[in-house]
This record gives structure tokens, C-alpha cells and sequence, in this order.
């Protein structure tokens, strides 16, 4: 599996500078954004999105094919990806959480309650996004599962964007209960764990060609 | 010990039937599997690696049944397929370093020297490499892992002569120790003549023939007479003939044919060919 750790690195390195860029660009903003959703919202999906990008170039030069001939198992393919797909996620959640944490302390309205009620469900956005997409693209290869790829980032972006545009007042602190705050990311891990499952079992079945 | 041994392999696809197939390739041999475009080569050899799942059949590598572990014995088999799917960003490098961390006994430097040997840049990534280069990294990375099976499809297809004669000489070099064997597929017959100890004939999914080259040369022979003579032949003994007003050439047995008959050797290539058109050659 460090074999195909290192392979997704090497294909990061080239392939998604524009992502880190992105994302650390949004990130960045966030600081001064005052709470502003989709600054906050786009790069975890786009951590969360990027394994896809790389099983997508991965299958563009049939490196999936070549996989095959190699002592690897489907299941440790898609571990890989499951594995790497939480790496990215919480390095950049971790990110996230420092600079929100930075601004609401600069702001002087740091409440712990509240700050922890407000990245709960980030994460868990974060973890819902691939746990959808990437059995897709297991299953029917990176052209079709594409389809869900777009359908979640569209998703993602219109409910983030509605949700801004309706309310009263954008820029107030996401408001969720303590319990609620506490389940939502083991909701999201739970739905992450049961996709691996998926992508395992439908990836074990299908025809590489 | 076989290296390989197929038993009754048969996959259905659409309208397309593959087998059963029976092969038996010995250790210390190279097999080459001659068929034309869509004979069913590649899907035989991914049927082994397991990329398609077959219908029935069993599939054994140094005697162990490849149901039962075929990812660790992947181990003691090298593979290059028809197109070598390496990340277009990688180089050469880059690619043994992703591989060391797959083979449990990955040799960094037979690697190294085959990289020299075949003159395949160690820096350049392997999206501005030939046809020709991608395929020797391929053939590099198949061989750096002490494989004991290599499995090759169509790997010399498209290559120019010099490339293609650099890597016949490594197979030979490869099949010297006799726990090595090489099953090889190609519609290149002038290849595989030069370096396959076996032929396999498939034509549309069924193997014609499974049988050692020199046998064949021993058992077939070309046959150049009149029409008329033919004609008088046991037509079981005429595996293939070709008629015109100048005469008749056929692919014979050689145990049929009349002393007194003109009969000269047959290549791989004649033997071919004048199997999988029999009447109309």
C-alpha cells in the first residue's frame, strides 16, 4: 500500500498544486471572510474531492490496469484511497479549525460551544462528500462516476450558497446543539466506513480492462 | 514443475467464446501465443492475472492454484500488457521507487542495469517516452523483482527491429534457469519463431494447437504440387491448402504425404495461416 501511497504523491505533487493553492488561498481569506460558509466549505469538499482527481488520472494512463499485475489486492487499492481520502480531509479540517480559531479569538467571540458546534458539521460535509462519490467511481470507473462527483459538488455549493443568500443574517455563528454538534462526525464516519465497505465489495466484482 | 498450467478455462462475452483452454507451459520455456486481432490473447492472459473472471477452469503457477492466493503469488510473476500504465509524470526513477514498496523482493539494482542496458532515461517522464522506451521500462520493471513467470502481451508489437531483437535476447537470457518460463502473445509470428520453445494457436477463442515449435516442424511440412495430386491426398492429413492455376501449396502431415512428393519445411508463420483459413489459404 506505501507503493500506491507514494504513486498518488508523486501524481499529487504534479497534478493538484492548484488545489493546495486553492485551497490554502481560501483558507487564508477565511480569517478575515467574517464566517463566510463557502470560503470555509469549499476546500474540505476539495480535500475530500482530490483522490478522485488522482483515480481519475490514474485511470486516464490505465495505472489501475497495471495495479493488477502487481501483489496488491482491490481491497488495498481502495483502502489506499479511503486512507488517503482521511488524511487530506483532517489535515485540512486541522487547518481550518487553527484559523477559525485564530479569527474568532481575534475577534474576541471565542466560545468553545460554539466553536466546536460550528466545525462539526464542516467535517462531516467533509467525510459525506467522497463516502458518495468514490463507490461511484469504483463501480463504474472514473467516466460515469463522474457524474456523482459533480452531482455532490453541485449539491455542496447550492446548499452552502442557498443557505447564505436566505438568511437573515449571513454572516452569524452556525447554531447547532451540543449533542447534535457531537453526533453529526461519527454520523460521517460511520456513513465513510460503510462506503469503504461498498467500494471494497464493488470494486472486488468489477472487470479492469 | 509445470510454470503453468491452464485446465479447462472458459470465459463467455457477448457473442465472443473463449475455451475451454488446456495449456501446459513447462519451467525453463517460452510459450508463444500466436492468434490473430481478437483471437482472444489478452483475454486469456488477464483470465490468469484474474482482471476478468472466467466461467470455469483452473489456473495453476509453479503448482498453486491461483483462486487460492493469486496476490502473493503475483510476487513470482512479472507482467506486461499491452500498454504500460505507468503515470504519465513519473520517471523512470520515480517508478522503482513506487515499486520497491509493492515487491517484497524488488531489486533496485537490476533495475538500475536493465535501465542502462536498454537505454531507457532514468529522468524523463514517462509521458514524452516512444512506444518503443515505455515498453523496455515495462519489460525493466517486470524483470526487477526476480519474477519467475513472466506474462507478456503483444510487448514486442509496434517496437522497430533493433528494440525488438533487445528484448528477445533478454527473454532467451531470462529462460536460461529452468524454475523461469515466458508465455508470450504476439500476431508477430517472425518473433515468436525466433525465441518460443512452445506454440499456442488461438482462433476465435479456441486453441487450434498447443505443441512444441520443433514437433511441428517435425510433424508439418509444406506440401508444392498440382492440383490433381492434391486432390488424391487424405484430406485429414491437408491442415491448410492454397489452389491456383499455377499449382497447389498445402500444410501437411508429413506421415501422409507419398514419397515421391515434393515436400519442404513449414514455418510458423505458413503453419499458421494455413490453419485458421484451411480451405481457402
Amino acid at each position: 500500500m506505501k507503493g500506491l501511497f507514494l504513486s498518488d504523491l508523486y501524481m499529487a505533487k504534479k497534478y493538484c498544486r492548484s488545489y493546495f493553492l486553492i485551497m490554502l488561498v481560501f483558507i487564508a481569506v477565511s480569517f478575515w471572510g467574517n464566517n463566510n460558509t463557502f470560503l470555509i466549505i469549499y476546500p474540505i469538499v476539495l480535500a475530500g474531492m482530490m483522490p478522485i482527481t488522482l483515480l481519475s488520472y490514474s485511470e486516464r494512463c490505465k495505472w489501475n490496469v497495471y495495479c493488477e499485475t502487481l501483489p496488491l489486492t482491490r481491497r488495498q487499492t481502495v483502502a489506499e484511497k479511503y486512507l488517503l481520502t482521511s488524511l487530506l480531509l483532517f489535515g485540512v479540517f486541522l487547518l481550518i479549525a487553527a484559523v477559525q480559531g485564530a479569527r474568532l479569538s481575534a475577534n474576541g467571540s471565542f466560545d468553545i460551544g460554539e466553536y466546536g458546534a460550528f466545525l462539526s458539521p464542516l467535517l462531516t460535509v467533509g467525510l459525506l462528500s467522497p463516502s458518495i462519490t468514490l463507490p461511484c467511481m469504483f463501480k463504474y470507473g472514473v467516466e460515469k462516476g463522474r457524474i456523482a462527483y459533480y452531482v455532490v459538488v453541485g449539491f455542496v455549493c447550492a446548499v452552502t450558497a442557498a443557505g447564505t443568500f436566505l438568511s437573515d443574517e449571513p454572516n452569524q455563528e452556525v447554531s447547532i446543539p451540543l449533542h447534535t454538534a457531537f453526533l453529526l462526525p461519527l454520523f460521517g464516519t460511520a456513513v465513510f466506513v460503510v462506503s469503504y465497505f461498498i467500494s471494497a465489495k464493488v470494486y472486488e466484482k468489477r472487470e479492469i480492462d | 514443475m509445470d510454470a503453468l498450467e491452464i485446465q479447462n478455462l472458459s470465459r463467455k462475452q457477448g457473442t465472443f467464446q473463449l475455451g475451454p483452454i488446456q495449456l501446459r507451459l513447462p519451467g525453463g520455456c517460452i510459450m508463444g501465443l500466436v492468434g490473430e486481432n481478437g483471437a482472444g490473447k489478452t483475454t486469456l492472459l488477464r483470465l490468469i492475472l484474474q482482471m476478468r473472471k472466467k466461467d470455469s477452469g483452473t489456473v495453476t503457477v509453479f503448482g498453486r492454484d491461483t483462486d487460492a492466493a493469486l496476490c502473493s503469488m503475483k510476487e513470482d510473476i512479472g507482467a506486461v500488457l499491452d500498454e504500460v500504465g505507468f503515470p504519465e509524470c513519473l520517471t523512470a526513477v520515480q517508478v522503482g521507487k513506487i515499486l520497491k514498496n509493492v515487491y517484497s523482493n524488488w531489486d533496485n539494482s537490476i533495475f538500475a542495469a536493465l535501465l542502462q542496458k536498454l537505454s531507457v532515461p532514468a529522468d524523463k517522464p514517462f509521458q514524452t517516452f516512444s512506444r518503443g522506451m515505455k515498453m523496455k521500462l515495462g519489460i525493466a520493471a517486470a524483470l526487477s523483482h526476480h519474477p519467475k513467470l513472466l506474462l507478456l502481451d503483444e510487448a514486442t508489437n509496434g517496437l522497430d527491429p533493433v528494440v525488438r531483437e533487445e528484448i528477445l535476447d533478454i527473454l532467451r537470457e531470462f529462460t536460461m534457469r529452468d524454475d523461469h518460463a515466458v508465455l508470450i502473445s504476439s500476431h508477430i509470428v517472425s518473433d515468436l519463431e525466433k525465441i518460443c520453445d512452445y506454440v499456442a494457436f488461438l482462433h476465435q477463442g479456441q486453441l487450434l494447437l498447443c505443441e512444441e515449435k520443433d514437433r511441428l516442424q517435425e510433424i508439418y511440412g509444406m506440401l508444392q504440387c498440382d492440383a490433381a495430386q492434391l486432390s488424391k491426398m487424405d484430406s485429414d492429413a491437408i491442415l491448410g491448402k492454397r489452389i491456383s492455376p499455377y499449382g497447389a501449396e498445402a500444410v501437411v502431415r508429413k506421415s501422409a504425404v507419398p514419397a515421391n512428393l515434393p515436400l519442404g519445411a513449414v514455418n510458423l508463420e505458413e503453419l499458421f495461416l494455413f490453419m485458421i483459413r484451411g480451405e481457402n489459404a
